[in-house]
């Protein structure tokens, strides 16, 4: 906005510059014209628009008042319609479709510009969204002091059972070593499985975690699982 | 509808009970589930339209302090998931305070990307369900994001693939000294 505000700036001084070369050029006169006066040379602007071009003598009062209302109002028109001209939503929403008729699936958009409150859109399902709106919610109620601390039992909080991903969070110093430096650490890995000719779950584990492989990641599983199943073993359910 | 009839007392409830009641269920009935919850279990929905005002609402800090609001778009900002969905297709430097959303069948993604040179912010959300795979799903996200971005900014976005690639330099190995 602020370059179309600019730009419309600079075409409105550009005009009126125009106008005021054009009159100061002493070539150009206003009132009827007189039998006495000696024959005109044909007008040239210098600047200004649609000055490059001779005007007839006899219409010559016409064609400079049409000018200078040219040169008066053609800046404004131009500055006001550039100041206007920002880009028609339309035009967005037409792409939004294609782009949506182009995909397979059931699609929702919903598009706002914060400052301007400008948009488009056009249900789903939230999945995981519902997160940010709920730490909102949490913030807010800590915020006014109704917060408390929630009791997460024990099994939740052993880093054995953590996703591997979450390793680095509340590993060991030695482990967030070896996640900071996982090249190395793969490398201390390899060098380790050559040496030995097997490898742990605890090593797999490190390995995932430093992007490993995928049978890596499915030993973890199934340790986790079984970890899960031994855990809970004595627990009724059904499914 | 099968279910839980005996559970241990809420106290005992955790991450892994619920782990192993989901292993335990059989995978036509998981199936099953998930495709109530997606189309017909109303509870975890919403709109577009309310989640992209939710956003603008959050960004305008209409919703929370100044500094619980700077410090959850800060968190959406560092978000690691969903590298393909808005952000994908923006320059680099891009600031995205994001959240996504996944299930089988769903791919969404609903964020607040910062113009450059004080363009403001777009509260965008997108929603995606039912495609045909998951990167055409994220696709869609991404070029709606792109092209948002490209009609807010006025400056086209730089088509995927003709970006130079970084180009490593290998490091120079180290020379050995000679013994005298």
């Amino acid at each position: 906005m602020s370059k179309r505000l600019l730009f419309a700036a600079l075409i409105t001084c550009g005009g009126i510059g125009g106008r005021y070369s054009a009159q100061e050029s002493g070539r150009v006169d206003f009132g009827p014209r007189r039998a006495t006066d000696p024959p005109a040379a044909p007008l040239y602007l210098a600047r200004g628009g649609f000055g490059d071009r001779p005007c007839e003598v006899s219409r010559r009062w016409i064609c400079e008042t049409a000018r200078q209302l040219t040169h008066l109002l053609l800046p404004l028109v131009v500055a006001i319609t550039s100041i206007g001209s920002v880009p028609d939503l339309s035009t967005l929403e037409a792409k939004f479709d294609r782009i949506v008729s182009a995909s397979r699936g059931q699609v929702g958009v919903a598009l706002i510009h914060v400052e301007s409150g400008r948009g488009s859109r056009s249900m789903g399902t939230s999945a995981s969204r519902w997160r940010a709106s709920t730490s909102c919610r949490c913030a807010r109620a800590a915020d006014a002091g109704v917060a408390r601390a929630a009791v997460i039992g024990s099994p939740d909080r052993d880093r054995r059972e953590r996703h591997p991903r979450l390793l680095h969070a509340v590993a060991t110093p030695s482990e967030r070593w070896r996640h900071a430096h996982r090249g190395r650490a793969s490398r201390a890995d390899d060098h380790r499985e050559r040496q030995h000719g097997r490898r742990c779950v605890d090593e797999g584990r490190r390995r995932t975690c430093s992007g490993g492989t995928a049978a890596a990641g499915a030993r973890i599983q199934r340790h986790q699982r079984e970890s899960i199943r031994k855990a809970t073993s004595g627990w009724k359910w059904t499914a | 509808m099968d279910g839980v009839t005996d559970p241990p007392p809420q106290a005992q409830w955790t991450l892994e009970l619920q782990r192993r009641l989901i292993a335990e269920v059989p995978q036509a009935a998981l199936r099953d589930a998930r495709a109530r919850y997606t189309r017909e279990d109303p509870r975890d929905t919403a709109t577009a339209e309310e989640m992209a005002r939710f956003l603008a609402r959050l960004q305008l800090a209409d919703l929370l302090p100044q500094h619980f609001t700077d410090f959850l778009l800060d968190l959406m900002a560092h978000v690691k998931t969903g590298p393909g969905r808005l952000k994908a297709l923006l320059p680099r430097d891009t600031v995205v305070a994001h959240k996504t959303g996944t299930t089988v069948v769903v791919t969404n993604d609903v964020g607040i990307i910062t113009l450059p040179e004080n363009g403001g912010h777009l509260a965008l959300a997108v929603f995606v369900t039912n495609g045909r795979r998951v990167p055409e799903m994220q696709r869609t996200i991404a070029q709606l994001a792109g092209t948002a971005f490209e009609f807010f900014t006025g400056q086209p976005l730089p088509r995927p693939g003709t970006a130079k690639p970084a180009v490593k330099k290998r490091a120079a190995p180290a020379r050995r000294l000679k013994k005298p």
